[in-house]
Parts: structure tokens; sequence; C-alpha cells
């Protein structure tokens, strides 16, 4: 069974802005999938379907076989713009989900770096710790599947990268599907299965990632990585 | 050691609560200000009163005439009784009124916050809802409030309840309105991310949007503890025998001025600490926003 089924998925706010027309997808279970495209094509607008938080005009997707019809605690979503609550301390954020456990948000606050500062506020923490408790958060609630709608845009290339990590490991240690919407082609590379280009309304590439994991900065060096890059920005123009 | 100097003007230039010094020069400046006053102003009232009394006038007669405003029932003889006025008696009858005034202004303020909060919600978030009381606030917002005192005793006779009630209808607005806008005015992904984590609507009011709008309302719920204080006044004024409303009112009738400078003064301060505690308790529930 796969993760996502999308069929014939139209997304009009109003005539003339159709950011998606007739696409189809399927994502399978366990896949790291990365959603790519320029601003504005529609990236966010899928990612929002997925999870349930806006009616398309056309099409159906299916989660885990069953209809889409709204949010719920099957499919996690980490935002762009922050999203966690002030006023919870850092163990009340994580264990903020209806099914989370002590067990699960202890593990989850341990595995994103950030034991010994449960107790923090938010507005203690960086911008990229935010990130992780936001992370972590989503990931004790076990859902089946993971959203993510360009969380690490805002941040600094050394706190991009360490997140990049820690993802990676929670992906491989909990085997989840993730579907992580980005405009940047060097994270996709260094994260995804496969990459997804979203534009023109549909699907405008769809390509295998298979260098070997950890990719890391090493990656920059590799002639295939670099044909990759060349042409996924080909296919973003 | 480094200094953050912007960081300390800044502090300077937002601070909002007077140094207790500030506050006493400030204090000691009104008496002074008032003292010349009553020595320039020579004009008296119909009893032969100063219109300005001097402050040791004010603060003889002024105290001691209170007297005759303590009703009874808490064990000393009322003035009708026989009592001599003075001060242990006039505190009597500052204690007694004061007393019937905040229970009416708080009841009526914690009634206006308890109502309009959670209406508020239910405004914000249902759409025709949100029409038709924006319509109501609207035409409420031409007509003064304190003008709906008088109907108010009408409807609920000269009692703690029209007082109440026409404390809490004054104030309602006021905590309605704020919480609909301030629900209005949330991030979209505040409450997103709680219903991708499985949390139901009401979870997500109470647990999400109520917390996150108080910093918004914090403002709003001051201004309706003023608003609280205005009414309970104005609703003392038709009918009701106790209060500091009604004292005011008696005082102003018989033209007591020194006695109607300490039964506003008692007034001013009793809104002023309930203001202050009001800031107090929402700027604790809020302590995680600063």
């Amino acid at each position: 069974m796969n993760a996502f089924e999308i069929r014939g998925l139209t997304v009009q706010y109003q005539p003339g802005i159709t950011p998606l027309k007739n696409l189809d997808l399927d994502v399978p279970n366990g896949q790291f999938l990365c959603v790519l495209g320029p601003s504005g094509q529609g990236k966010s607008t899928l990612l929002r379907c997925l999870a349930g938080l806006l009616v398309p005009t056309e099409g159906v997707i299916r989660a885990q076989g069953k209809p889409v019809e709204g949010p719920d605690a099957s499919r996690g979503m980490v935002f762009q713009q922050d999203a966690i609550p002030g006023w919870l301390r850092v163990r009340d954020n994580v264990a903020l989900g209806s099914r989370s456990t002590d067990e699960q948000v202890a593990h989850f606050i341990r595995a994103v770096g950030l034991e010994g500062r449960e107790k923090d506020w938010p507005r203690q923490l960086s911008g990229g710790m935010r990130k992780r408790v936001a992370i972590a958060a989503v990931f004790a609630n076990d859902p089946d599947i993971l959203l993510m709608d360009e969380p690490f845009s805002s941040l600094d290339h050394l706190t991009r990268t360490g997140l990049h990590e820690t993802v990676l490991q929670l992906w491989e240690e909990t085997g989840k599907t993730i579907v992580f919407v980005t405009h940047d082609v060097d994270e996709a590379i260094t994260l995804a299965d496969r990459i997804v280009i979203v534009g023109r309304g549909g699907v405008r590439a769809d390509v295998p990632v298979t260098f070997p994991r950890p990719r890391g900065e090493n990656l920059r060096m590799d002639v295939d990585a670099n044909l990759l890059r060349a042409a996924l920005l080909e296919s973003l123009k | 050691m480094i200094e953050d100097v912007g960081t300390r003007r800044f502090g300077v230039a937002l601070r909002t609560r007077p140094r207790n010094r500030a506050l006493l020069a400030g204090v000691l400046a009104g008496l002074v200000l008032w003292q010349l006053l009553s020595l320039l102003v020579g004009a008296t009232t119909s009893q032969g009163q100063n219109v300005v009394p001097p402050l040791q006038q004010v603060l003889t007669t002024g105290i001691t005439g209170l007297s005759h405003f303590y009703k009874g029932g808490w064990g000393p003889e009322t003035t009708l009784q026989g009592a001599e006025d003075s001060v242990p008696l006039a505190a009597l009858a500052v204690l007694q009124n004061s007393l019937a005034t905040l229970v009416r202004a708080w009841a009526g303020y914690l009634l206006a916050v308890a109502l309009g909060l959670p209406i508020g919600l239910a405004v914000a978030a249902v759409r025709p809802l949100r029409q038709a009381v924006s319509g109501i606030a609207g035409l409420l917002r031409m007509l003064p409030v304190l003008a709906m005192s008088p109907l108010f005793a009408l409807w609920f006779g000269a009692t703690t309840t029209a007082s109440i009630a026409f404390v809490t209808f004054g104030a309602f607005w006021v905590v309605l309105l704020a919480t609909a806008n301030a629900v209005n005015s949330l991030p979209a992904p505040l409450t997103e991310y709680p219903r991708t984590l499985g949390l139901t609507p009401l979870q997500i009011s109470i647990r999400i949007v109520l917390p996150a709008i108080l910093p918004a309302l914090r403002g709003a719920l001051m201004l309706a503890a003023g608003t609280a204080w205005a009414c309970v006044l104005a609703s003392e004024l038709y009918g009701i025998q106790s209060g500091l409303g009604w004292a005011l009112n008696q005082t102003l009738l018989y033209t007591l001025v020194d006695q109607m400078v300490v039964v506003a003064g008692v007034f001013a301060g009793l809104s002023l600490a309930s203001l202050r505690l009001v800031n107090c308790v929402t700027g604790r529930l809020t302590g995680w926003s600063e």
C-alpha cells in the first residue's frame, strides 16, 4: 500500500490562479520524498492538501488507502513558520500531540538533542532549537506520514546541516514516510530518496536519488551529484 | 563589563509603572497644588463650604463627616442611633461602602470576562455570528454605555443585581470584541499545527487559542476593568443605598465638598488597585511572552 495516492488533484483559488491542475502522484511507504519547485508553483498547496488543511477543487487523495478528509494525527506537519506554542515549555510542547506517550516524548527530546532543555520556554531557544522542538513533537505523536513545509528555509547553513542529520537519523530509525517541500536543490539532493519537481500545475520531473548515505558535504565534489544538480536546476527554469 | 545601552534605554522608555518615589512626588505635588487652589479660589457652596476646601478641612471634617454613611450591623451604633462623628466610625463607613462597591465591580467584571472570552471565541469561529455581533456592537458603540445605567435600574430595581448586571454589560463588549479580534489576528499555523497533532477543536480553543490571545487581550482586560469601575459608579447613582457611588452622590446632593474629596480619593485608590491587580495577574499569565 502507498502512503499517498493522488489522482487528478486540482486546486483553483480563483479563476486564473490554479497552482495544481490534474496532478497524479504515488508515494510509497517509508520513502523520503522531496518536492522541489520555484516559489508560487504549488508545493505548499500540495502539502496542505496532503495534510487535509486544504480541500482540493477536484481530485482524490488517499493516505494509507483512506481518503483524506481533514487533518488528523496520522499525518504530522512541520511548518515553515514558527508554530510551536510559546506558552508551553519544551517538554509540554513535545507532548502536545494526542498520541504522544511519556516514553516517546523523552526519547525524541533526547533524539533531537534537547535533553536538559525540557523546562525552557521556546523564547529561550534559538530558531534551530525551536525547529527541533517541532520535529520532536511531530515524531513523538507517532504519525504514519510526516509533512515538512520548507522547515529550515530561515536557518543558517550550519544549523540546517545539523537538522538534516537529525531528520535523516529519525527517519532511518522510525521508517516513516516523509514528504519534504523545499526550493533548495542541494537540500533535496542531501535528503531525498526521490525528488519530484512541481510546476505549471503538475509534476514536471520525477527523479530517484540513489547516492549512498550519509551524503553531506562530499556530495558537492561528486560528478553524478553535480550532473543531477544541473539537471534539476534546468527543470526548475 | 559590557552594558546593553539600547536595551536599557528601551526598558526605561517602556516603563509604565512609575517608581514609588516618582509616585510619591506626584501625589505631594498634587496636594500642594490643591492647597494653593484652596487659597486662591474663594467661591463657596450654598452650605458655606469652600468649593476647594483646604487640606486640613478634608483631613478632619472631610473624614469624620463620613460617619453618617455607616449603616450599622457591624457592632457600633450609627449616627442616626445617636453616635457622634468619629474617625473609627468613618473608617467603618468607608469599609462598608467600599466592600459593597468592590463586590459589584469585581462580580460584574469577572462575569464579563467569563462570558466575553468563550462568546468571543465562538464569534471568531462562526462567520454568521461574527456578522451579527459586529452589527449589534456597531449599534451599541454609538450609545454611551453609562447612559444605559438608569435603564438597568428600571429593569432590575435599585439592587446589587442591577449594578452587577450593568457592570457586566459595560465590560462584556470590551472583552468580547477584543477576544474576537485577537483570535482573527492569530497566524494560521498556530491553529493548523495542533490540528495535525490530532487535537480536537475544544482542546485547540482551550490549550492553544486562549493562551495565544492573552498577550493581545491584556490591554483589553485592563480597559474592561476601567470600564467596570466607571459602570459601578454610574450604577450606584440610581436608587441604591450603599456603595461609594451612592456616598459620592450624597455628598454632591448636600454639597459636602470635603467629604466628596475623601470618597473620590477612596474610589480612585480602589479602582487603581484593581487595575494593578488585573495587570499583575495577566502579566503572570503572559510571562512566557516577555
